[in-house]
């Protein structure tokens, strides 16, 4: 068996890993077993393990860079989105609940790379240069970490989405119901389960980058203490810190409707959704950056021209500047939040139209795709 | 003791309230941009006009940025001029009216419209609008001391702080902290009065994003300098051919405005050979040409030149010669066809570049004979390896053989790499008007418009086998060469791109991965009776924010120092006091416990230390570093004692 032939048969298995990770994500949503999280955590790992030695086999066999053509430049890049999913958000618990999104979009990459295959062959002389190791490298890291970020400001919007709509439904009930104040003993005592817009665990850190750092002391030094009166008064800080309205309803009834309906959405809280988008685009962009100007300099090598305004070259700069707005945004105040995640979602549809308009359709001297 | 900072009198000066604030702003850890608050700049005249301050907000750049994506996204769908000239010749012609639309809006010359430029150019405004007052401000802030020192209610609303109970007095222990945070490399306050200072780290964010903003206008700059004093061109040359750098001998030239023909060298190059390999699939591998360069180094006898250098320029390997590069482009066939009248005067003896054509290994090229009347244009096809199908092979292939097109059809390219085999030139004449001052055209194309044509295909093999046109012209192509095309280039602001790149990265690295953290620190001699509430605080942990801090203000310890005599020599003993909020509260625990077992000497804390931190960015990490800085804090006390206990 060469090993071209090798590279193909892991990649397949690859893809076939994924779609069972995101069935096992769908079963683990759907059931919540710690099975389900399982089969999918082992899933995604081997899938992993399959794809890297599949891009390592082209690597291998042809002595060079495993990203010559769009097919291998696509799975490259899908490896990166999952190197991210299972480093970053496989292993934390408030997140395994996106796994299943990610690694769809990686799937779909790897789909489209499947349906544009070419057979890996040698390099054209204007890619036989080092580099290509360094600039496509670069822009896979780049694109793949950028890519994640935008899918993770799309869960983000939607989960916002779900919160205003939950607000909204809730100011409507209050409207008709009667309102007392909450007394403790009604919450059950373990990650109150209405709390929908900030999960227990990530209480302590969403009130520390909020800057209520009085109240974290408090609350930490309350559960150190462990005791029983220290839990219910976590929980009455928590209602009180945390803007969901449910805190001042005390049906009973209600909160088990409420809780029910908020599982629906299983994702995670918008905040923290919102630092993960932040954290990889923190990551990325001066990857992405970095990327670009080294093609710059492997341009005026190869091209003569550092700049040319070539498609992609245009494509990368309004990128590039898509994902710097992100960055000035998320720090404006009217453009926090919503509007910025709104940015980034127009960087990853940039970036996919990256990936297959401008490879495929236009033709200019990043045509490398191979067909 | 001494302040390590001048400048301290602006910060002492300042009024007390505002100072007041200015801290519960810093403490409140959400302000991102106002690290200090400054005294207010002035106002300027025109920063009152109105408009101004949407001309500095952060709003107005967002906006920016997005209608300049929005604008660089045009150019995906409209051809360019700069990168597509032929597509958008092509839509001229297909479209005329709307061409003249989107000629007029410059749609065709996006990054160099009107409206392009003024996108960015209102950008780079805001942005030096926003930079000059920031830099301004982050060159006070190295000169100036930095936030006000806080009151001791304040610190516990920190996110790490810890109270230590030192066996020091305070002027050693304010100089061992001095020394111990110059060492973990905080810039340093100045010691007030109440001896409180604050230090800080982390300037290089606001430093590093000030660089990488600034750093566009390098950039700018660098390509400024390259479009006035440089130059671009691109020269085909044939195999054996002489080129000599002036102005005339370019097929295609764009000289910087400020770049005249007197900046050209006037070296000679000659292009001894061209090489092309290819794989085994039939893809290029490589392609070189091998020249030399002739070059009047010594200012001898006038157009004496020299050879100094031999050189292969290849892909990604380009000729550097006297600031002029030369990089390999692309590669063809260049078949030198001659041409004589019926009475065999040459009419036409030249090298004539052919280029791919649409068929797999085909080549075409234009032969213009304009003294001609009527003008006479040929067109070529060149076949490097050919196969010439029997007339009955052909037919299957196509029904109707009409005119001389059944050549072509009979033409057949052989598979594989583009070498010479059985290589055939095959010309379609055209008769009547090249329209070479009335059509758009460059001397690769021929305008068949105002021509009548195909009238005949006459085909010639290499071994000189000739064909004669019925109007009695007779085609010869003796001779078949590689051309190699090379773009030249001078360019001058190169490396003033290159330092803007570095610095961008830079810059922005920092602006990114740097947190900027700040610490309060406040070393007071210990109350008589305060140190037992002390000890008992230590115990609790969570009345931390309950102790009262002493009302009235501490005793200046300059005045204590008497406090010195008093200096303990048998033991060395801390005890300490952790917020709750500290990972190392148990581990404190743990090492007062064991000072207490190792000593059982009386504790004569003199010395009340406290530090609270505060980060701004990356709060994770800063727990940790903070834990760090005051286990190493500890340990130098430690050590100290040790050393104070041996003399």
């Amino acid at each position: 068996m060469s090993l071209l032939t090798f590279s193909d048969i892991s990649f397949w298995t690859a893809i076939t890993a994924y779609s069972l990770t995101v069935l096992a994500t769908f079963g683990h949503l759907a059931w919540k077993t710690k099975n389900w999280q399982r089969v999918s955590a082992i899933c995604a790992g081997s899938g992993l393990t399959a794809h890297l030695l599949s891009l390592g086999a082209i690597a291998l066999a042809l002595e060079r860079a495993p990203w010559g053509s769009l097919y291998e430049f696509l799975s490259a890049v899908s490896a990166l989105l999952m190197i991210v999913t299972v480093s970053q958000v496989l292993p934390k618990p408030e997140l395994t609940s996106i796994t299943g999104v990610l690694t769809g979009v990686a799937v779909m990459l790897m789909g489209i790379g499947a349906l544009l295959y070419a057979e890996p062959t040698d390099l054209q002389p204007a890619l036989q240069s080092g580099w290509l190791a360094i600039h496509v490298f670069l822009a896979i890291v780049g694109s793949g970490s950028l890519l994640s970020a935008a899918t993770v400001s799309f869960l983000y919007l939607r989960r916002l989405r779900y919160d205003e709509q939950t607000q909204k439904n809730l100011t409507d009930r209050r409207a008709d119901s009667p309102i007392t104040t909450a007394t403790a003993s009604a919450i059950p005592s373990e990650a109150p389960a209405f709390t929908a817009s900030v999960p227990d665990h990530t209480f302590h850190r969403s009130l520390v980058t909020e800057g209520n750092a009085s109240s974290v002391l408090l609350s930490r030094s309350l559960s150190a203490a462990a005791g029983k009166e220290a839990g219910t008064a976590l929980l009455e800080k928590n209602q009180r810190d945390t803007i969901d309205p449910t805190k001042e309803n005390t049906d009973n009834k209600q909160h088990t409707k409420e809780a029910v309906n908020a599982h629906k959405t299983r994702l995670p809280s918008a905040k923290r959704l919102d630092t993960l988008a932040h954290r990889l685009v923190t990551f990325s962009f001066p990857i992405w950056t970095l990327a670009v100007l080294m093609g710059a300099v492997w341009g005026e090598q190869a091209w003569g021209r550092y700049w040319g305004w070539d498609p992609k070259e245009t494509m990368s700069f309004i990128i590039w500047v898509l994902f710097a707005g992100y960055l000035h945004a998320r720090a404006t105040r009217g453009w926090k939040g919503k509007r910025s995640a709104v940015l980034a979602c127009w960087g990853g549809g940039a970036i996919l139209f990256n990936f297959l308009f401008v490879n495929l359709v236009i033709s200019g001297l990043h045509s490398y795709s191979g067909l | 003791m001494t302040p390590t900072r001048a400048g301290s009198t602006s910060s002492t000066k300042k009024d007390p309230e505002k100072d007041q604030q200015t801290t519960t702003e810093a403490g409140s850890g959400n302000n991102t941009h106002n690290f200090d608050a400054l005294p207010p700049v002035p106002m300027k005249a025109f920063a009152k006009l109105p408009g101004w301050k949407a001309l500095r907000s952060m709003r107005t750049a967002i906006w920016l940025l997005l209608a300049l994506a929005t604008a660089t996204f045009i150019p995906t769908w409209v051809p360019q001029r700069i990168t597509n000239q032929t597509k958008v010749q092509e839509f001229a012609e297909d479209h005329p009216s709307w061409f003249q639309a989107f000629d007029r809006l410059r749609l065709f010359d996006v990054f160099d419209s009107w409206w392009y430029v003024g996108i960015y150019g209102t950008l780079l405004f805001v942005l030096v609008n926003c930079l000059v007052p920031r830099t301004r401000n982050f060159f006070r802030q190295q000169k100036q001391a930095f936030a006000t020192p806080r009151e001791r209610k304040q610190f516990p609303s920190l996110p790490c702080h810890v109270e230590m109970q030192v066996p020091l007095s305070p002027e050693e222990t304010v100089s061992l902290l001095k020394k111990t945070l110059r060492s973990h490399r905080f810039r340093q306050g100045n010691l007030n009065t109440r001896g409180q200072w604050v230090a800080e780290k982390g300037h290089l964010r606001e430093g590093g994003s000030l660089v990488f903003h600034w750093s566009f206008f390098v950039l700018l700059l660098g390509m400024f300098f390259t479009r006035a004093f440089g130059f671009e061109g691109q020269v085909l040359l044939v195999e054996g051919e002489h080129w000599v750098d002036a102005p005339v001998n370019y097929d295609y030239y764009n000289p910087g405005r400020f770049f005249g023909p007197e900046d050209h060298r006037g070296f000679e190059i000659a292009h001894d050979s061209f090489e092309v390999r290819f794989f085994e699939n039939g893809g290029p591998a490589d392609f070189v040409s091998t020249v030399r360069v002739f070059d009047d180094t010594n200012n001898n006898a006038q157009g004496e030149k020299s050879q100094v250098l031999q050189k292969e320029i290849r892909v990604n390997n380009p000729l550097d010669y006297r600031g002029m590069k030369f990089y390999q482009i692309s590669w063809g066939w260049a078949i030198r066809v001659t041409i004589d009248d019926q009475n065999g005067k040459p009419l036409f003896d030249d090298w004539v570049p052919l280029f791919p054509g649409g068929a797999r290994n085909t080549w075409t090229g234009v032969v213009k004979l304009p003294s001609l009347s009527p003008q006479v244009g040929m067109e070529l096809f060149f076949f490097p390896d050919a196969l010439l199908l029997g007339e009955e092979e052909a037919a299957d292939l196509r029904g109707d053989f009409a005119g001389g097109e059944n050549l072509l059809i009979r033409l057949f390219a052989r598979p594989g790499p583009p070498t010479i085999g059985d290589a055939v030139l095959l010309a379609g004449e055209y008769a009547g008007d090249l329209g070479q001052n009335t059509l758009f055209q460059t001397v690769y194309d021929l305008r068949t418009e105002n021509m009548e044509g195909p009238l005949e295909y006459g085909l010639a093999r290499l071994s000189n086998t000739g064909y004669r046109f019925a109007d009695g012209l007779s085609l010869h192509a003796p001779e078949i060469r590689h051309y190699s095309v090379l773009r030249v280039k001078r360019d001058p602001g190169l490396w003033t791109v290159l330092i803007a790149a570095v610095l961008l990265m830079f810059g922005l690295t920092a602006s990114l991965y740097i947190s900027r953290r700040r610490l309060w620190i406040w070393v007071r001699p210990v109350e008589p009776d305060s140190s037992d509430t002390n000890t008992a605080t230590a115990a609790s942990g969570t009345d931390t924010k309950e102790t009262a801090a002493p009302r009235t203000p501490p005793p200046n310890h300059n005045s204590t120092p008497s406090q010195s005599g008093e200096k303990p020599t048998a033991t060395a003993t801390e005890s300490t006091t952790m917020s709750p909020a500290s990972p190392l509260s148990q581990r404190n625990d743990v090492l007062s416990q064991q000072h207490a077992t190792e000593a059982a000497a009386p504790r004569t804390p003199q010395t009340m230390v406290t530090l609270g931190g505060l980060a701004y960015q990356r709060k994770d990490a800063f727990e940790t570093e903070f834990t760090r800085l005051v286990k190493d804090l500890q340990a130098k006390l430690r050590s100290n004692q040790a050393h104070g206990n041996n003399t």
